[in-house]
């Protein structure tokens, strides 16, 4: 019958060594990972929330008046500060779904310019985490921000 | 019979599995690092293109309400040509009197305008409407031609 018997000459410096060689490389190994899994997260919240603040501005874009307008950031917005510009603020969970958490913030700022023949309004729509980004230390909370203007002519301007 | 066979690991065995383990973790890392780097250096690209696409429309909206301020009050049995010259001043914009047509462009940082036309109506009052609203790149690439001689076959 054959017998294998394992003859294994590690000396102890040596298991001390492979641990420390591991403990260092595990240190930057996690680090990396770390920061990989979080970029990724924040890959995915800047797509997330684009696609929000894009329907977001697309309908206000759409809309005939600046009524309409407060009645649509009334209806989809959580929060209303009555300031002046007036902000409509929505909640997000981690998955971005709105009402069930509160891990993001998105923030709509309209501010009206009562010109003679219509209203300008400048709209800055920006989203954030609650939360800092673990591992992350550029560029903070912002996931995303987005200005523009809209025009709301009295009268005329429709699209022939 | 019985035969022993002894296998040794031997000095820095241990070692040289530990590095091997460290470095192939190490290269999954940094794998994973670069594909989440990628994903994020497009969405921010794709965020920059959108953030520069919505000031070029907001300019545009802003030069539309100027061009609106300037119709107001003004006289439908008015001169023409004069307001077609109070038109012309605002900056960027250019007037085509005889076919009652206003024209203007905005353009972003990322290789994209909006062009803007609009059509002049005279009613009880002078008033706008949209004629077009386009988004289009500043410059397309240019592809050089590429001449291949073909073989026009045997004659």
């Amino acid at each position: 019958m054959n017998k294998i018997s394992l003859n294994s000459k590690v000396s102890l410096l040596e298991i001390i060594f492979s641990v420390i060689i591991f403990a260092a490389a595990g240190i930057i190994m996690l680090n990396c990972f770390g920061i990989a899994r979080f970029t990724q997260i924040r890959a995915n919240d800047k797509a997330a929330a684009g696609a929000i603040i894009q329907s977001d501005i697309e309908i206000i874009k759409s809309l005939k008046n600046p009524t309409e307008m407060h009645e649509f950031l009334d209806d989809s917005y959580d929060d209303k500060s009555s300031d002046n510009p007036i902000t409509y603020t929505k909640y997000f969970d981690e998955k971005w779904v709105q009402g069930r958490g509160k891990d993001y913030t998105v923030t709509i700022s309209v501010e009206e310019e009562n010109i003679n023949f219509g209203v300008l309004v400048s709209i800055s729509i920006s989203a954030k985490k609650t939360k800092p980004y673990p591992f992350i230390k550029k560029g903070g909370q912002d996931v995303y921000l987005v200005e523009s203007k809209k025009f709301f002519p009295l009268t005329g301007g429709a699209y022939e | 019979m019985n035969r022993r066979t002894n296998v040794s690991v031997g000095m820095g065995g241990t070692l040289v599995v530990i590095v091997f383990v460290v470095l192939c973790l190490m290269i999954f890392a940094a794998l994973s690092f670069t594909t989440a780097y990628s994903d994020l250096k497009l969405s921010n690209k794709a965020q920059e293109i959108t953030a520069d696409y919505y000031y070029i429309h907001g300019k545009a909206e802003e030069k539309l309400a100027e061009i609106s301020e300037v119709l107001h009050g003004l006289d439908a049995v008015g001169d023409k040509t004069a307001i077609f010259r109070k038109l012309s001043q605002i900056d960027g914009v250019q007037v085509d009197e005889e076919n009652s047509k206003v024209s203007y462009e905005s353009t972003g940082q990322k290789n994209q305008k909006i062009s803007v036309t609009l059509n002049i109506v005279y009613e009880d009052r002078v008033y706008y409407e949209i004629e077009s609203w386009n988004l289009s790149n500043i410059e397309l690439p240019v592809y050089e031609d590429q001449i291949i001689e073909l073989w026009e076959g045997i004659e």
